[in-house]
């Protein structure tokens, strides 16, 4: 009963029971836990190298065992598990600790061996995970080394007392200093002077207030300059949440980055100060229109805050009657982008409107449309302007009534002329003279008349010429008008017996008022004809050409008794500047050409030889 | 009396029906507190000019500038006026169907919005031109926006 009880307990015991007889191990008693680990059904008396597939090895050991008699342990034995619905599978791996023991039971002839096995499976796994985390974890912690020394950038860590326990390799190739320097006492020395008080005091308030901290300083590099670095630290909290014992942090260089910000802040103040300083009315405007910055000297000069004038004030400064436009005309510029100009009066702070140049232009970029404009005080200059008109108007006016009066007294004077040629004509024809000597006296007196006449005529042609400078220009055949002037000098060119020639191949048309070239010509030839040597017949040649610089020209060549230039190439001919006293003719056909030809935006040049002949090159056009 | 102008962004498009709504209620709460003025709304623009008595139109918009529905709250001006330029508050706007608008009370189309009163300064006036152009792009037809002379 006893010994049921027993069997009765060692069969359903979890650990797997098996007695094995004599030399070929056969099987005896086995339990069921046994039974799962060979994988089957174990009838007494069978063999057990026949029935169950265990590995060669152990067989080995048990039959050694057997043989010498002497127990053995064998820990965290693997055997496939066998099952036999999936045996297709690849079979679980089932760990044992399988204790063989020698036995020979009292009363029996054979030995044999007790096999005592205990499921490890579940600890040989963990164990085996354990080894898979060690490895794990040995390959983050290389990974995380490798990242710390190579990233650029210091880490540390530091207690909550200011000791650094950690410094990642950077900080030493940064610093130049040996891996043997005392980090504590050597880093505070590498803060620029100008920072270290402030660093050192913001992190000793930091940890003894259990937070970060965040703030840039100058650190010295191994070269002896002075990077910016930002500097950045956390108070570990998952140990002590209150009262953190570490912080963990890191120094970045951030020197290019803030050398570039300072760039950007004092160029940006640089422009505002410009902006400043100058004295005018700066303003910008965003994309919509409305300015957001007015400079100081706006203030100045209107006498109202950038906020008192608002983002559409300045139009309330122009005259009254001009905002409107002003008004119409900058929504425009907004919606299209078109520069914005215009002159408006603008109200100064003590009520006096002053002329200003408005401008504005559109910057494009990607920041997006901006407008930028400026007021120019022009009232000095837009006042004097306006003097100056006055004074002109003036001059012209006066300078017209001169004109009229002249052109008025040479006509007025012609009829009282006419009638002393007629009363002198009838005292030659009614008196008788005694003396020869005065009918002489008569004949002068008729010559000084003719003289009068010529003058006068003369000066009424000078006013006409005036007031034709201004006539139009028409593209003009010059052989056309050439025709016509010799046709009124017909009688000049018989008494002369002259010879005149036209050549003006070279530029046959001339872009000129009509009547200036006229009188031009008319002038030329009949100085020509009238300063004609008295031995030669007269020859005179006319001839257009182009000069250097592609300007039409034209040549008026003669055999007379050419001038005595005052200097070389003189061409400045002063009105009634007699060259020749002994030839009629007021003098004034010569100033009459060069005003008109410089005035039309040319000049004249004349090459003469006393005796010989003289030659006039007009430049049309310079 | 105080008058007030800023734009913004909607934090997303609004529909015909988000639109028929705001004016409804917007016409209901600024009738009941005196406030007139005038709403331009298109494409996620959106301006307002606002008139009433200082400490309403100051409560007004602290709440407008608060409203989650709209962002980058930037007022361009807020200052005394010695009268109402407008007598009631308005919304223009382009409805994707505009047949349902047409009956609405307070509603404009953006090239029906009435010229500005001549009570406005030429300054105001053309503060609210630009932002409405600003809002609904530069206006085709000349001389249409901008304020009359005689007004200054």
């Amino acid at each position: 009963m006893r010994d049921y009880q027993l069997q009765n307990i060692l069969r359903h015991m979890p650990a797997g029971i098996a007695t094995l007889l004599g030399p070929e191990l056969r099987y005896g008693f086995v339990n069921e836990a046994m039974q799962v680990l060979l994988g089957a059904e174990a009838p007494e008396g069978q063999a057990l190298a026949e029935h169950a597939a265990l590995p060669e090895d152990l067989l080995k050991v048990m039959q050694e065992v057997y043989r010498t008699g002497k127990p053995y342990v064998v820990k965290g034995y693997g055997l496939p598990q066998v099952n036999a619905q999936e045996a297709e599978e690849e079979p679980a791996m089932r760990y044992y600790d399988l204790a063989l023991e020698p036995t020979q039971p009292e009363g029996e002839e054979e030995r044999g061996l007790l096999l005592f096995a205990v499921d490890v499976t579940a600890q040989e796994e963990a164990r085996q995970r354990a080894h898979h985390l060690a490895l794990e974890t040995r390959r983050l912690d290389a990974r995380l080394r490798v990242l710390t020394e190579t990233a650029p950038l210091i880490t540390f860590t530091i207690d909550a007392a200011g000791h650094y326990e950690y410094v990642s390799p950077q900080w030493y190739y940064f610093t130049g200093q040996p891996p043997t320097a005392d980090l504590n006492a050597i880093w505070p020395l590498l803060i620029h002077p100008d920072d270290r008080l402030r660093v050192l005091y913001q992190s000793d308030a930091a940890r003894e207030a259990g937070t970060g901290w965040n703030y840039e300083y100058r650190l010295r590099r191994h070269d002896g300059n002075y990077r910016w670095f930002l500097s950045r630290a956390l108070p570990e909290l998952h140990a002590a949440p209150d009262k953190p014992m570490h912080w963990h942090g890191a120094v970045t260089e951030v020197h290019d980055q803030r050398e570039l910000a300072d760039a950007l802040r004092r160029g940006e103040a640089e422009l505002r100060f410009l902006a400043d300083s100058i004295p005018q009315l700066i303003w910008t405007a965003t994309a919509e229109g409305l300015i957001e910055y007015y400079n100081q000297h706006t203030a100045a000069y209107s006498g109202l805050s950038p906020a008192e004038l608002g983002p559409t004030g300045w139009v309330a400064l122009l005259d009254p009657t001009e905002q409107a436009g002003a008004a119409r005309r900058w929504v425009r510029s907004v919606a299209t982008g078109e520069d914005y100009e215009g002159l408006f009066r603008m109200r100064r702070y003590d009520g006096q409107y002053r002329w200003h140049i408005i401008r504005a232009r559109q910057l494009t970029d990607e920041r997006g449309p901006r407008w930028f404009g400026a007021c120019t005080d022009v009232d000095d200059q837009h006042r004097l302007r306006e003097v100056l008109q006055l004074q002109y108007d003036e001059l012209a006016r006066t300078n017209r009534d001169l004109d009229t009066f002249v052109y008025t007294a040479s006509h007025d004077l012609k009829q009282p002329i006419y009638n002393l040629r007629g009363l002198f004509d009838e005292l030659r024809r009614s008196a008788t003279f005694e003396d020869p000597e005065q009918e002489q006296l008569l004949g002068m007196v008729d010559e000084s008349l003719h003289q009068l006449d010529v003058t006068l005529h003369d000066l009424a042609a000078t006013v006409q010429d005036q007031r034709q400078l201004a006539a139009p220009t028409e593209p003009i055949e010059l052989e056309h008008v050439t025709e016509e002037v010799l046709l009124g000098l017909r009688t000049q060119i018989l008494d002369a017996q002259a010879t005149i020639t036209a050549d003006f191949a070279a530029a046959p048309t001339l872009l000129y008022g009509r009547a200036n070239l006229r009188s031009v010509l008319h002038n030329l030839l009949s100085n020509a004809l009238k300063f004609a040597h008295p031995e030669r017949k007269s020859h005179i040649q006319l001839r257009s050409t182009i000069s250097e610089t592609g300007n039409p020209c034209l040549v008026v060549r003669d055999n007379g008794l050419g001038l005595t230039l005052q200097e070389e190439s003189a061409t400045d001919f002063q009105r009634f500047e007699r060259q020749h006293p002994h030839v009629a003719g007021a003098g004034i056909g010569l100033y009459l050409v060069q005003r008109i030809v410089t005035s039309r935006g040319g000049h004249l040049e004349v090459e003469s030889t006393v005796g010989e002949g003289t030659a006039f090159t007009i430049h049309w056009f310079d | 009396m105080n008058h007030l102008v800023y734009m913004s962004r909607a934090v997303r498009p609004l529909s015909d029906q988000d639109l028929q709504e705001l004016l409804a209620q917007c016409r209901r709460d600024n009738a009941r507190d005196h406030v007139t003025g005038i709403l331009f709304y298109s494409h996620g623009n959106i301006a307002q000019l606002i008139e009433g008595e200082a400490d309403v139109i100051e409560t007004l918009f602290r709440r407008i500038a608060r409203d989650g529905r709209h962002s980058h709250v930037h007022k361009l001006v807020e200052k005394p006026i010695e009268q109402r330029s407008f007598s009631e508050w308005s919304m223009a706007f382009h409805p994707l169907e505009a047949g349902a608008f047409h009956q609405l009370a307070g509603f404009f189309l953006p090239s029906q919005v009435p010229a500005l009163p001549g009570t406005l300064t030429i300054a105001d006036a053309l503060l609210v031109d630009l932002v409405r152009q600003a809002v609904f792009g530069p206006v085709r037809q000349a001389g249409q926006p901008a304020p009359d002379a005689a007004s200054a």
